[in-house]
């Protein structure tokens, strides 16, 4: 092994501190020379050191845990947070502004709070969710929350962990009593009473509820979903037609009004309706105007047109003053006494909620119960298939045969039908056709209604609704 | 911007070449750098992109973690990482062999770099899965891990003291100051984390003067009050390093490394002394390797597990600076930030040498006294400049407690208390039970 060695010259302190100033001699640690017994000067007492780094150590650390105690977690506004405070304890307040996230696995609970400044996403894991859904002081939207936690700044949010459920501070809104009716988007973030009759239960899909509530000024739905449910327990079983007072938070479904409670104990029932609703005298239809949006009103007319479209029926409701579209959807149609009954010259008295789509005026019952047919249609006249020409286009006609063999398309079904005298396509439109009780098949003795077509030549008879189709025992 | 290759190697080099000479200012730890760096963010924009600059930390964390080793054997000034480095580093220095030991940790340090880049086809699909092993467990796996190093101490003492208390005395005071360290420094962790007299917006260095208090001005005082004279240092052409004893090394450090590294709250000392007493490490030399390794990985490989695809783990503060304006996704980014690394280690390693010699004709010309007198001054400015008197006040508490295993020979790695006891405590749930009773709450 070659090496290079470099020396230094530096005198040794160390070894002159060793020696008596006194007489010169080795003295090595003492602190009076042995021989001459002259103090050796510049020598620390260890045992001083060692006093000094106790009294450090616990006096000290018993005064920064005092200063500590005196020290405010800083109050922050989510604009003033930068990289730099990464990990910081620190206290924020605003309005939850979003929904809960809740993993009842991981006991992980998440949601976002609005300070004015921005949003800031608040975290809290397995024990510190426990102690809050024990203690029943899981946030909602709509609450005030002032919560204090490890700041994380991330490329494309702010987020707090929340590591004590003391340091989460609740305040939740008195609710104010509002008709269901009276909700607008104006509204959103307040927190309101409504007291009215459950008027539908729907589960667009697994994990919500929507439950329509009515009273005399309008509806509004209330939406619970599976986090609400996992943080604050299973929805009390709820029957149409039964009295309901809900307290929530007003929020947005693309642009409509509903109520999310912040707990299902939110969602008081009672056996039946609260009170008799107020007999909502019939209107002329002439009164009604774009203003009135929203709002319930009561009419009575007779139907003058109606269509099929995707998802119900369009009747055109006329009452000689003026004309409105009386808009059914497939689920209230089909629970109708008499489905058949409403038709083109039936006399009918809707209640229903006033709503303005493209400009025109539109009423739409909320339960089957809103129409009352006073008068039947009348029974369109039979037809023959021969009998049938293209000045007939547009008109509504009623014919009896026999159906051939159905052909799918990718809008709907296409069934031939025989009447003796000739032959029909009646064409089937996808959401008429999956609605069907009887598929077609071949063979089928039917009667159908429809509205006369003529495509590429061809004559089609189209079905408007799944009334039209009536396959015959 | 243009992102290639070459322009984000361009941006590593120029942090591990930066970092390598800022390595040498005693408690100056790259943190600070980077967090300046951070608060200038929109300033540099125009040319520091959030990639460049998640490249240039890359550099920096790389230089440093290799560079750290020569302040903390040379100036007695070690981080939580480079704790383990200093007893053994002393050693050498005293026997004129300081730079044979930065030597030696720097070949660990390329040790554990070349094991990164063997890690990086396989670590997409080995992290995530062996962190969603770990998850559920963590929190009784750091209890061991405390419970390891408590009991793991063993009673001292000549035992020749009069029997008795005296002898028990003589044999428990280092076991009793180790524990009482330990705990001392965790009630001063639970003060930081929840009511930390550091200013909010510096908050990402709270632990600066906790650790420089704990671990850097303890050696330093100890080092004056000693009048510690540095030996004339050999600069030596080879080094005594037998393959064997590499190989031990760097594997128990790359093991330490990789547990800090994927663990929370572990450092890279704690990992290098796990994993060395795992391997039934004895020998002085491969223990030198094996801390090199160990922070190496344990800095260099925790950020770069920031960059696993797939895996969305952010493991130490350089980490968390950088999530805070950069998230990649990319297998390619990864590879580029390995191969990065790599360079900027090799070149940091060279750099060592160079830096160890400008160091060694500093301490030519300046007394050591003078030189830790000096250290100190600095230690305590940049405690001062980052975070206030109330970082002060920390050091100096932190300072007491650090001092305690210093005066009574029991372990300075109870000084981590200061990180595992409250964050043990939170995972088992009782974190704030314990700050409610301190009144923290």
């Amino acid at each position: 092994m070659q090496s290079t060695e470099e020396l230094s010259e530096t005198t040794s302190q160390a070894a002159a501190s060793a020696l008596c100033p006194s007489c010169g001699r080795f003295v090595g640690p003492y602190a009076t020379c042995p021989y001459c017994g002259a103090h050796i000067a510049g020598r620390l007492s260890l045992r001083m050191v060692k006093i000094v780094t106790v009294l450090l150590a616990t006096v000290g650390l018993f005064a920064l845990w005092w200063l500590a105690r005196h020290t405010e977690i800083p109050l922050l506004t989510v604009v003033e947070t930068q990289g730099t405070m990464n990990m910081a304890y620190v206290r924020v307040h605003g309005k939850v502004s979003r929904s809960l996230t809740y993993d009842p696995e991981g006991g992980y609970l998440a949601f976002w709070l609005d300070d004015g400044t921005g949003e800031v996403r608040i975290a809290s894991y397995r024990d510190v969710t426990q102690a809050l859904i024990a203690e029943g002081r899981v946030p909602a939207l709509g609450d005030e929350v002032e919560v204090a936690g490890t700041l994380r700044i991330r490329e494309d949010y702010v987020s707090l962990t929340l590591n004590v459920p003391e340091h989460l501070i609740l305040t939740r809104p008195e609710p104010i009593a509002a008709p269901a009716g009276s909700l607008t988007m104006l509204d959103e973030g307040l927190r309101v009473r409504v007291a009215g009759e459950v008027q539908s239960i729907f589960s667009p899909y697994e994990g919500l509820t929507l439950i329509t509530v009515r009273d005399d000024s309008g509806e509004i739905v209330i939406a619970a979903d599976e986090t609400l449910i996992a943080l604050t327990g299973p929805l009390p079983e709820i029957i149409e037609g039964q009295g309901i007072v809900v307290t929530g938070t007003v929020t947005l479904y693309r642009d409509t009004p509903q109520l999310a409670p912040a707990t299902v104990r939110d969602i008081v029932l009672s056996a039946a309706p609260p009170e008799e609703l107020a007999v909502v005298e019939p209107c002329a239809l002439s009164e009604l105007s774009v203003d009135d949006e929203g709002g319930w009103v009561n009419a009575r007319g007779r139907i003058v047109a109606l269509e099929g479209f995707k998802g119900g029926l369009k009747a055109t409701l006329d009452d000689g003053t003026a004309q409105v579209l009386l808009v059914l959807w497939q689920s209230l149609y089909a629970e109708l006494p008499e489905p058949t009954a409403l038709d083109v010259g039936a006399e009918v008295e809707v209640e229903g909620e006033i709503k303005v789509y493209q400009g025109d005026l539109e009423l739409v019952p909320g339960s089957p119960e809103d129409v009352r047919i006073v008068t039947a249609a009348p029974e369109l006249p039979w037809v023959e298939v021969q009998a049938l020409s293209t000045s007939d286009t547009g008109r509504i006609v009623r014919l009896r045969g026999v159906s051939g063999d159905p052909v799918a398309f990718s809008a709907g079904v296409k069934v031939p039908l025989d009447d003796g005298t000739g032959t029909i396509t009646v064409l089937l439109w996808s959401n008429v056709a999956e609605a069907l009780a009887q598929p077609p098949q071949a063979g089928m003795m039917l009667e159908v209604v429809g509205e006369v077509a003529f495509y590429q030549d061809e004559m089609e008879l189209i079905p408007r609704s799944p009334g039209d189709w009536r396959p015959e025992p | 911007m243009d992102t290639t290759f070459a322009d984000l190697l361009l941006w590593t080099l120029i942090g591990a070449a930066g970092a390598s000479l800022l390595a040498l200012v005693p408690a100056l730890h790259i943190y600070n750098v980077a967090g300046f760096l951070l608060l200038l963010g929109g300033v540099l924009e125009p040319v520091l992109s959030p990639e460049r600059m998640a490249f240039l930390f890359l550099g920096m964390i790389t230089g440093y973690s290799m560079l750290n080793t020569i302040p903390s054997i040379f100036l007695s000034v070690p981080d939580e990482s480079t704790v383990f480095m200093v007893l053994p580093g002393q050693k050498y220095l005293m026997q004129r062999r300081g730079y044979e030991a930065v030597v030696l940790s720097g070949i660990g340090g390329l040790g554990g770099l070349a094991a990164l880049t063997l890690l990086t086809p396989v670590a997409p699909r080995l992290f995530p899965v062996v962190r969603e092993v770990l998850r559920p467990h963590t929190g009784w796996i750091l209890w061991t891990i405390i419970a390891y190093m408590l009991i793991s101490e063993w009673p001292k003492g000549s035992g020749r003291a009069p029997a008795g208390l005296r002898r028990w005395w003589e044999g428990w005071k280092s076991l009793t100051a180790g524990l009482v360290t330990f705990l001392l420094s965790g009630l001063l962790g639970f003060v930081l984390m929840y009511r930390s007299l550091v200013p909010v917006q510096v908050a990402y260095q709270n632990l600066l003067p906790a650790f420089v208090g704990l671990f850097a001005v303890p050696w330093v005082i100890q080092n004056l009050l000693a009048r510690i004279e540095l030996p004339p240092q050999h600069i030596a052409r080879s080094v005594d390093a037998p393959p064997g004893a590499i190989f031990q090394g760097t594997a128990a450090g790359v093991l330490g490394g990789l547990f800090a590294a994927f663990f929370p709250v572990v450092t890279g000392g704690i990992g290098g002394f796990l994993a060395g007493h795992a391997t039934a490490q004895r020998d002085e030399r491969a223990f030198i390797i094996s801390q090199g390794a160990s922070k190496i990985v344990y800095y260099v490989g925790g950020f770069l597990l920031f960059f696993v695809p797939g895996l969305h783990l952010t493991r130490g503060g350089m980490a968390w600076m950088v999530s805070t304006r950069y998230s990649t996704y990319t297998p390619e980014r990864y590879y580029w930030a390995t191969a990065a690394v790599l360079l900027a280690g090799v070149l940091a390693f060279f750099l060592s040498l160079g830096m160890t010699r400008l160091l060694l004709a500093l301490t030519r010309r300046v007394s050591y006294r003078w030189l830790s007198g000096g250290t100190l001054v600095i230690l305590l400015l940049v405690v001062f400049g980052m975070t206030g008197t109330g970082g002060l006040a920390i050091c100096a508490v932190a300072t007491g407690i650090g001092s305690l295993p210093v005066l009574w020979g029991s372990r300075r790695m109870n000084c981590m208390g200061v990180l595992l006891l409250p964050i043990a405590l939170n995972m088992a749930g009782a974190g704030s039970v314990v700050a409610g009773w301190l009144g923290l709450l």
